[in-house]
């Protein structure tokens, strides 16, 4: 039997279930199928927490070689990964991660030009796609109407700014880890954020109050593999490893159920309360937007990729899914 | 032990002897990462990429952004002559105290650090201010800059802190909790530094040279109006620093822009500030940044270098199996960083180790809030130790003074280091030094 | 051993001179780069607290500009010998054993210019690919900045260090006057 080293890097630590899962499915999984012949095993080196490369970074880091396999965030590469951050561009979609992460992924099985985005990188798709849990406002004040927002000052990350313009709140550009600071010394009045990431850094201790506006639940990331490495494998080996990403998506989705209650319980218990935004306030919010999908899809076209192919294959597919989008950001 | 685990293991020794003959640090780092890459995986082309993507992406973060900026304000509040204002004041009110000087120096130093977040900051601003007067006042020169490294790291245990902040990302507790948690624990450690310096001053009183202090308080006193006329625009800028951060104006990383504005209005103010000064201000801030931040980026590389040879996890496996206990891997874990803290700098040691040790040490029953305080301490001693000792290597390179070599920072924050090692121990057996606040 | 500017005994040559101008140049960009960044973040937080209209993506620009600013700066700071060292125990050997230390001190410097060289040249392959898919920071819809113009900095920056350094190197390999 023969040996192979494979090291794998993720930027996040293992606190995060989409790095935890690499450790405690992804890897058992791929060596107990390939335990099944005994041909071939691994010897893993895992790289996580910015060891090998930061958050970002990860695509580089197997695409040049220096790690054979990454959990590979496609949010944090706009550039390198347009269309498969088409849930982040096109905002207020599904609201089920499940639905988002199987809907890229078929189209990317549809549309030959994302799937290239991958070999462009010098990387192959191993599958184990996953999407955050659907994005919601924490804020210092209630919020009932959209009036509310008038005015204040919403932190919010990278393409998000664009999901509160024209609301009449101001976006400012920030990240996950500034959120509790920024809104402590009053930088921010608010910021957009998943349960799952606000519970544990205890953002309700300082913005209290939860509304339900479900911007949507984006396909975030998967598991990618450096292209030369890959095709000098035995089939054997590649199919362990497509069997192991299939496996730590499953595992990752589950953790995600287990985890929004408990995050509820957490955000309650830090003195937040949870309220949900009225459908009639909340199709004012989407109204006030300006097209930014359609600018997006606009600007990808002039690169020559398909951007509005990819634009109204996502809306209709949450259409065909019974997901009635409150904007039709492709027609109009 | 594996191929790879040798050459991990190997190249911190290349490294150290790289620094050791002289080799700039920055070049021993990204050199030995070179090399070992090239070794492990056979394959030069591999270590060039390494090398590339570090040069890349290692400093590009908003938070280096305070660097050049700190430095800015550092170095304009100098010009402007506030920083030997403060020291006048300081040495009117310990002058009759042998060793007086370096107590206010520890003081400044625990106010600057409630203003800004990065220790770095604080070992440039008063590597330009209280180094320069404590020579002028005959203290030992080892003593002055030992004194500046040491209490510079207060700028990071004190809250707002950079190195909290990555804490309390990394292992989900609230930011807000560690930053209260550091209050007493900085307090002591400044407390500390200061009885160590009259301790010193009484006991090895050659350690601190042959201060004036005496012969100062024979010295015309400044008279209260004087003292209002220095203090008022170091009042002004803490206060608007402080002021902004607490009033909900902006974040303690917007401090540094701010805090440069402010000093530089300051010393256009005092007329003490020229064309050809303000010039000069800014290519030095340039030297002192690239000086800094391609430290930061050969760290990266080494570090990563390190994370590919598979050597930090292979320790927290033996550590694992080696059935410790609490206290042993509390032990063990300190130790380990302290080593580390000879070779890494802060923020990589703490990506590395704290997921390898917060899980265990949760299992049997510690505090994350304690662990980080824990952590954060013994990372910066390793700011004050040898071959890379950031802290050191600061003070080194805002200082522009030949006869004071980087071995005589590192002797001089010796005793610094010690007294740091010392707190630490008090804080791991009295977790309420750190948890008293929010507990 | 390094010379500071002050103690340079070689008489300037033409390629000195040349570098030296453009290190300066570079710096000077730097220089105004930083003092760009420090009125920007004032103004952003000014008009954030006035008037609630903050600047886009400031934080974006920051962590962009840093990698830019400090690759302009660098050749300056090396030829200010401001690249931070310990070198307590060469400076012995070297009065000790002088030829040792010229040894040591030209390979040193060869090592500085070839890591450096290795940056430019790794360096290249990342510039092209930000250049053909035009890479950038920001938001879409909101503001972008390119990523290309950062990775040429330092393409041009870590080469310059590179000459810097290949110049050390042939100054410390002639035998002393
Ligand atoms: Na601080
Ligand atoms: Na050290």
């Amino acid at each position: 039997a023969d040996e192979i080293d494979v090291t794998i890097v993720a930027g996040h630590p293992p606190i995060f279930i989409w790095v935890k899962n690499l450790t405690e499915t992804f890897i058992p999984t791929v060596d107990a199928e390939l335990a099944k012949t005994g041909n071939h095993s691994i010897d893993w080196n895992e790289a996580y927490g910015g060891a090998l490369a930061k958050v970002g970074g990860e695509s580089d880091a197997v695409g040049t070689g220096l790690a054979e396999i990454a959990y590979n965030p496609t949010l944090f590469n706009p550039s390198l990964y347009p269309m498969q951050n088409i849930a982040y561009v096109a905002p207020f979609n599904s609201k089920n991660p499940r639905l988002t992460t199987e809907i890229v992924e078929r189209l990317q099985d549809q549309i030959p030009a994302m799937k290239a985005a991958w070999e462009e990188q010098n990387q192959v798709y191993l599958g184990g796609g996953f999407a955050i849990d659907s994005y919601q406002i924490f804020t210092t004040f209630p919020i009932s109407t959209l009036a509310d927002l008038e005015g204040r000052k919403i932190c919010a990350p990278g393409p998000a700014v664009n999901w509160v313009k024209g609301t009449g709140a101001v976006p400012v550009s920030s990240s996950l880890t500034e959120y509790y600071n920024s809104i402590q010394t009053g930088v921010c009045d608010g910021a957009i954020n998943f349960a799952t990431a606000a519970a544990p850094g205890g953002l309700a201790e300082v913005a209290p109050n939860m509304t339900i506006v479900d911007f949507g639940a984006p396909y975030a990331a998967a598991l990618s593999a450096n292209l030369d490495w890959y095709e000098g494998l035995p089939e054997e080996v590649q199919a362990a490893l497509h069997a192991g990403a299939a496996a730590y998506s499953d595992a990752v989705f589950a953790d995600q159920d287990a985890l929004i209650n408990a995050a509820y319980e957490k955000i309650r218990a830090d003195g937040g309360t949870v309220s949900e935004l009225s459908a009639e306030e909340r199709a004012a919010w989407v109204n006030a937007l300006p097209n930014v999908p359609k600018e997006w899809a606009a600007e990808q076209d002039a690169k020559g990729l398909p951007g509005s192919e990819v634009l109204a294959g996502f809306m209709q597919a949450l259409r065909d899914a019974g997901q009635e989008p409150p904007r039709d950001w492709d027609r109009e | 032990m594996s191929f790879e685990l040798a050459v991990g293991l190997g190249s911190v020794f290349v490294m150290i002897g790289f620094i050791w003959m002289g080799l700039h640090v920055a070049v021993a780092l990204a050199a030995t990462s070179f090399l070992g890459v090239w070794v492990m995986k056979g394959n030069a082309d591999i270590s060039a990429k390494l090398i590339g993507l570090a040069a890349k992406d290692s400093i590009s973060s908003y938070v280096f952004g305070v660097i050049p900026l700190f430095v800015l304000m550092g170095l304009f509040v100098e010009r402007a002559g506030i920083g030997r204002d403060a020291f006048d004041v300081g040495e009117q009110a310990f002058r009759k105290i042998r060793g007086g000087l370096g107590v206010a120096t520890v003081g400044a130093n625990a106010i600057f650090a409630a203003i800004t977040g990065v220790s770095i900051a604080s070992a440039a601003v008063f590597t330009k201010v209280a180094v320069p007067q404590m020579i002028d006042r005959g203290y030992n020169p080892r003593f002055a800059v030992g004194v500046v490294a040491g209490s510079s790291v207060l700028g990071m245990l004190i809250p707002p802190s950079l190195l909290l902040i990555i804490y309390g990302i990394l292992v989900e507790v609230s930011i807000g909790d560690l930053f209260i948690a550091g209050v007493i624990p900085g307090l002591l450690l400044a407390v500390c530094y200061a009885v160590g310096i009259l301790v010193m001053a009484r006991v090895t009183p050659g350690f601190l040279g042959n201060p004036k202090e005496g012969a100062a308080a024979e010295a015309p006193r400044l008279s209260w109006l004087d003292i209002a006329r220095k203090m008022a625009p170091v009042v002004v800028l803490i206060g608007a620093v402080f002021g902004g951060i607490y009033g909900g104006v902006f974040t303690p990383t917007e401090a540094g822009a701010v805090g440069a504005l402010g000093a530089l209005l300051v010393a256009l103010l005092r007329r003490t500030l020229d064309l050809k000064s303000f010039w000069r201000i800014l290519v030095e801030t340039g030297h002192v940044t690239a000086s800094i931040c391609i430290l930061f980026v050969a760290a990266t590389m080494y570090s990563r270098m390190l994370a590919l040879s598979g050597f930090p996890n292979a320790m927290g496996d033996w550590l694992t199996a080696a059935e410790f206990g609490f206290y042993g891997i509390i032990i063990a874990y300190v130790l380990i960083v302290l080593v580390l803290g000879s070779i890494l700098d802060s923020t990589s040691i703490m990506l590395i180790m704290v997921p390898l040790f917060a899980p265990p040490l949760l299992a049997l029953g510690a505090d994350l809030v304690w662990f980080g305080i824990v952590t954060i301490i013994a990372v910066e001693i390793g700011l004050l130790t040898p071959p890379l000792g950031i802290s050191a290597f600061v003070v080194k390179a805002n200082l522009q003074d030949d006869r004071i070599g980087l071995k005589d920072i590192f002797l001089g924050a010796a005793p610094f280091a010690l007294i740091m090692a010392i707190c630490l121990i008090a804080i791991i057996a009295f977790p309420w030094l750190s948890l008293g606040l929010i507990r | 051993m390094n010379h500071t500017t002050a103690d340079r005994w070689t008489p300037l040559t033409g390629v000195d001179r040349a570098i030296g101008l453009v290190s300066a140049l570079l710096a000077s960009l730097g220089a105004i780069w930083t003092l760009g960044l420090m009125v920007l973040i004032n103004l952003d937080v000014l008009l954030r607290w006035t008037i609630s209209a903050p600047l886009p993506a400031v934080p974006e620009f920051v962590a962009l500009s840093i990698t830019g600013i400090v690759f302009l700066q660098l050749a300056n700071a090396l030829r200010a010998d401001r690249f931070i060292k310990s070198d307590a125990l060469a400076v012995l050997i070297a009065r000790r054993f002088p030829r040792f230390g010229r040894l040591t001190s030209v390979l040193f410097n060869g090592i500085g210019a070839a890591l450096f060289f290795c940056i430019a040249w790794a360096t290249v392959p990342i510039f092209e690919k930000a250049w053909r898919q035009g890479t950038f920071v920001g938001a879409i819809g909101d503001i972008t900045f390119p990523v290309w113009p950062i990775n040429l900095l330092v393409i041009v920056g870590a080469s310059l260090v590179a000459l810097e350094y290949l110049l050390h190197a042939a100054r410390d390999g002639r035998p002393a006057p």
